[in-house]
């Protein structure tokens, strides 16, 4: 600090002000780029939707509700993708084949043949009640559509082009670096202004004849803190109580995953597919009900939403395109195993699901709000060990030990006779036995 | 500044916790991983097989013992459909029992998609990510006039954009979701038909 003269530090102030109005001015011409990209988004949109006609709204309704089952407009699904088909065939045999198409092939039309044996000879629903007009909608709808589709496309490549900005949309990744780059900068900018603050503070110390602080200075007094007993000693307390816990808990953590969270193959997320769409575990985990395993579904199971579903609200057509990949090839994808109990204990899901009757959730936990998921309980000795000490037996609704279970019915009301209440738990019927689960 | 030195250690062993990637530490491992192959314990590819799978495939053309009920001889295109339709009849007796239970399936292998009563507004179908098929419920005429035999043929090979289920449930099971189907079907029906009894009643 004695090199620099007052002079020299106001200089250093003005070019750092400087940096911050510049960096200032930066961030402005972002946002607003960003901004006037939104804007011209917004009102291409806005033009699609105004050239509009009336009955597009009746064929859309038409669409989803009769055709959306085989038919999309930019992609093959069961049938055709349809986005053009007012060039391919004029309107009056779109509605005869609308109408009735089997009829259409019977009668020899070369084109109906072709379509027929191109997709390996399935016929397509007929739709007798739909008039003129309402196929004429459709069509509508469907021209409509795909010239939509079209001009997003242009509207993203065109808007990229003139602002040299490649994808107007901002995905998640560039977000975060934003973020990141922008919580960096103001980090620099608040470190910046206290170094700016301390240079201040020691301006007016000389000025008002005070000796200006100095690094060295103020770790001599924290030092002097240190040497206090009262001080020393606490700080010394904390850290050997949470050390020692710390210790503890990792000595005893030695074979146990609790937490464990490995990246898999593909980014599924158990809380859109069991959480938001409600799906069932066993719709994917097959073998719960059936055997020890509670198996991972083969990707013929994920095809069967998959095969039409190729965009996800997270990662796009990026993940579902992995899992195409692997059904198509026959192989199957290398999960990576995150359950795993040690190859001396036996355990079985039927017999806790269907014999037991427990829920997925008691060990596994919230899968259904697990983005990733997670081994939730350690799988410990212990912890099996009290859960069935705990859990209670529905001997009513449970024939699977029918003699056991009526001696200690008899038990309960004899119990009961003396006035007493007893609860008959898994570990009633042997479920604390070493051979139980070690054999 | 010695005293710094131990705060700053002290800092760094105690924030340094497992990350969620780090399965841990673990004691003797051969225990913890089966040494014989079992399906999903493969901790190196198998070595036996040309596709390196633990769990393979029945050979083709080969039934297992005891699962003779899964020969289906209906081809998967439009003339075994129909063929499946005309010939193919529920083997197993309906009861209350097999309805429950077919219930229970249905809830598990079908609600998502097909709402709990056959309406097609299940999670899936009513997020709109899904479109429905081109009838509208149940208890519309096409699903009540249709043959048993072709509901377990759809089940079996998947049909438009529904796929096959035939992985998830057995034909047992198969023929008890079926009979669930057709007992949701008459839902309506069977109203209509006790409404028109009291109504002849009187």
């Amino acid at each position: 600090m004695k090199k620099f003269g007052i002079e020299k530090k106001y200089l250093i102030l003005q070019r750092f002000l400087k940096l911050v109005s510049s960096i200032h001015m930066i961030t402005l011409s972002i946002i607003k780029k960003l901004i006037i990209q939104k804007a011209l988004v917004a009102v291409m949109l806005f033009f699609c939707f105004s050239q509009s006609f009336a009955d597009v709204e009746n064929g859309k309704k038409l669409f989803s509700g009769r055709c959306a089952s085989c038919h999309a407009v930019d992609k093959k699904v069961v049938g055709p993708a349809l986005a053009g088909i007012e060039t391919r065939r004029d309107e009056a045999w779109l509605i005869k084949w609308i109408r009735n198409s089997s009829e259409v092939i019977k009668s020899g039309d070369a084109y109906a043949v072709k379509i027929f044996n191109e997709y390996n000879k399935s016929v397509m629903t007929a739709f007798p009640d739909l008039s003129d007009d309402d196929i004429k909608d459709i069509l509508g709808y469907i021209k409509e559509e795909a010239a939509n589709s079209g001009k997003d496309n242009q509207a993203s490549a065109g808007g990229g082009g003139s602002s040299g900005v490649s994808q107007p949309p901002v995905d998640t990744d560039t977000l975060k670096f934003l973020l990141f780059v922008t919580t960096g900068l103001l980090l620099f900018a608040a470190l910046a202004l206290l170094f700016a603050a301390a240079i201040l503070i020691n301006v007016l110390r000389s000025r008002e004849g005070k000796e200006p602080y100095s690094w060295s200075g103020t770790m001599k007094t924290m030092g002097d803190l240190m040497k206090n007993p009262y001080i020393a000693g606490s700080i010394t307390f904390v850290i050997l109580a949470v050390g020692s816990t710390k210790l503890v808990t990792h000595a005893r953590s030695v074979g146990l995953h609790q937490g464990y969270q490995p990246i898999q193959p593909i980014a599924f997320s158990h809380k859109l597919h069991a959480g938001e769409y409600g799906i069932a575990c066993n719709y994917c985990h097959v073998g719960v009900e059936k055997s020890k395993s509670a198996t991972i579904p083969s990707a013929n199971i994920c095809m069967n939403c998959h095969n039409y579903i190729e965009k996800g609200p997270q990662y796009g057509t990026k993940e579902i395109e992995k899992i195409k990949k692997h059904y198509e090839q026959g192989k199957p994808v290398e999960w990576v195993r995150i359950h795993n109990l040690p190859d001396f204990v036996y355990f079985n899901h039927q017999q806790h699901v269907v014999a037991g009757g427990q829920q997925c959730q008691t060990c596994h936990g919230p899968i259904e709000e697990m983005e990733e998921v997670y081994q939730y309980s350690d799988l410990s000795m212990g912890w099996c060990i009290n859960c069935h000490r705990q859990t209670e037996v529905d001997v009513n609704k449970n024939d699977y030990y029918t003699t056991v279970h009526n001696e200690w019915v008899e038990k309960k009301e004899n119990a009961k006779k003396e006035g007493k209440e007893i609860k008959i738990t898994v570990a009633d019927l042997g479920g604390l036995e070493c051979a139980k689960c070690h054999y | 500044m010695r005293s710094f030195l131990f705060f700053a250690f002290a800092l760094v062993v105690m924030s340094c916790g497992r990350k969620p990637t780090d399965p841990g530490i673990e004691y003797a491992p051969q225990m913890y991983h089966s040494i014989p192959l079992d399906p999903y314990s493969q901790t190196d590819y198998n070595q036996f097989f040309k596709d390196k799978k633990n769990a393979q495939a029945p050979v083709a053309g080969t039934v297992a013992v005891g699962k003779s009920d899964y020969y289906y001889p209906y081809a998967n295109d439009a003339d075994g459909y129909e063929q499946a339709g005309k010939e193919l009849k529920n083997p197993y007796s309906v009861d209350n029992k097999f309805l429950s239970e077919g219930k229970r399936l249905f809830n598990l292998y079908c609600k998502h998609c097909h709402g709990e009563q056959g309406g097609n507004d299940g999670t899936v179908m009513a997020s709109g990510k899904f479109p429905k098929p081109g009838w509208a419920n149940y208890q519309s005429d096409y699903i009540r006039t249709l043959p048993e035999g072709k509901i377990f043929h759809t089940l079996t090979y998947g049909k438009n954009l529904m796929g096959s289920h035939a992985t998830q449930l057995d034909p047992y099971e198969r023929w008890m979701v079926t009979a669930y189907v057709k007992d949701l079907s008459k839902i309506g029906l069977k109203e209509e038909v006790k409404t028109e009894k009291k109504e002849n009643s009187k």
